[in-house]
């Protein structure tokens, strides 16, 4: 059976009047500090704000369950690790960003469907971006699809630092390291983020996270300021 | 900004000697039953033979009986594609691995039962859903390179027939919302049985338990 598949798609807009900020970047960016510093400058200037992850880290079963994945307690095949991030991708957006951004709200979300081609070019060890494999993770996972489709972020910030940077901060940080914090690893997941942000230029606001945190956080605030119009 | 996707993508055939097996069928059409007793004809006659099952019993398996099936956990079907997907994907390369050591592997569902209960999911328009889910699946099958089963048998079961099966095995069901669902998941086989005739082998299910088994062995051997 060989079956010809085109279809041409747009990326999926938020359409509510809430506000959706993601932070991109590998392991050891800074993203959790950043976000973290941004919910506080949020929350001070009296707008409501929710926090999320993908994976999730509480109140999702599936995010659990990736999260012992991700800690090599459980041993299951790399595509199959891909379906659950959708699967917690789904249930994040249908329980927690949906309503807060139909209410109004501005949602955080640290890492958001752009994680997908990055981890999953890694997962499947694919080193050739342009190759199919790419567009197959984005239309399997939900960024292109006909099947469903996720509302991507209005900004998305990609702090963008060195290899060397960012394993000093992990194990600065962690005494227990996930499958993917090792250098090799966040080498090549480092370059496909780029190779992705080359191809969706406008979807990424790229960041020096090399900065000092405190340069950063206002440096983002900055962004938000404009956005908010405040 | 438009963004254009197009490739080609085909099934894969099964490139090893062992065969793939597979019995698809609503819930109660008789595939637990005749895969087993498929299983112990082909021991018996000195073949190198394994059951498997979707949803399977690793982790994944256990995590789809535990919070979907059991229904204590509500989540969207669309996430419970995924997790059925994610559970496939290790069932595939259970499946692989048995092939290439030259089992014959009979399975209790494979993938497409996703597409028969997508389209129970998935409301009326059969032709267009059809081919959305089709579409959808030919791409995960070339995602994750999944082999297409060298037989499979579809149980061929009257509504009736199954929920009353169904009832003897499980003490309380919700038989309306049981017998609409079932409904549009055998119209959905129907519909897949019709799309690929020559992957599909049609078993009428509503005969004994040995008459179906004999058909099935016959069916194998011709």
């Amino acid at each position: 059976m060989k079956y010809r598949i085109e279809f041409d798609i747009d990326l999926l807009r938020n359409p509510y009047k809430g506000l959706y900020i993601a932070f991109e970047g590998i392991d050891g960016s800074g993203k959790s500090t950043q976000l973290a510093r941004l919910e506080e400058y949020l929350k001070n200037k009296g707008k409501e704000v929710v926090v999320t992850s993908e994976p999730r880290k509480k109140g999702s079963n599936v995010g659990i369950l990736i999260h012992q994945v991700l800690k090599s307690k459980i041993k299951i095949p790399s595509a199959s690790l891909q379906h659950l991030y959708t699967a917690d991708r789904i249930i994040n957006h249908k329980e927690i960003v949906e309503p807060a951004l139909k209410s109004g709200k501005i949602v955080l979300s640290h890492r958001c469907l752009w994680s997908n081609v990055p981890y999953g070019l890694l997962d499947r060890g694919i080193t050739n971006f342009n190759s199919v494999d790419t567009k197959l993770i984005n239309i399997t996972q939900g960024l292109m699809s006909m099947y469903h489709q996720f509302i991507i972020p209005d900004i998305t910030f990609y702090l963008k630092v060195s290899v060397e940077t960012a394993m000093k901060r992990i194990s600065n940080l962690r005494k227990e390291k996930e499958i993917y914090e090792k250098k090799e690893k966040l080498a090549q997941i480092k370059s496909a983020y780029e190779w992705q942000i080359k191809q969706f230029p406008n979807e990424f606001t790229v960041i020096d996270g090399e900065k000092s945190e405190e340069k950063i956080a206002k440096e983002i605030q900055g962004y938000i300021n404009k956005k908010l119009k405040i | 900004m438009q963004y254009e996707i197009s490739f080609k993508t085909d099934f894969r055939c099964n490139p090893y000697k062992g065969k793939f097996i597979v019995i698809e069928g609503v819930d109660g059409s008789g595939k637990t039953t005749q895969a087993l007793n498929l299983v112990n004809r082909l021991k018996g006659l000195g073949h190198k033979v394994v059951y498997t099952k979707e949803p399977t019993d690793e982790s994944t398996g256990q995590f789809i009986r535990e919070n979907v099936l059991s229904g204590k956990v509500k989540i969207p079907n669309i996430a419970i594609q995924y997790l059925i997907a994610a559970d496939r994907a290790v069932h595939h390369e259970k499946i692989e691995n048995y092939l290439k050591e030259g089992y014959t592997v009979v399975s209790d569902r494979y993938f497409w039962s996703a597409v028969a209960y997508g389209l129970g999911d998935k409301g009326s328009d059969f032709d267009k859903n059809g081919q959305l889910l089709l579409a959808s699946l030919s791409i995960l099958s070339m995602y994750h390179r999944f082999i297409i089963p060298d037989l499979t048998f579809y149980l061929q079961v009257l509504v009736d027939t199954a929920i009353q099966r169904i009832q003897h095995k499980k003490a309380r069901i919700e038989i309306y919302e049981k017998r609409e669902k079932l409904d549009k998941i055998a119209r959905g086989y129907e519909w897949l049985v019709k799309e690929f005739p020559k992957e599909f082998v049609v078993i009428d299910g509503e005969r004994g338990v040995e008459e179906v088994g004999e058909e099935i062995v016959s069916r194998l051997s011709a």
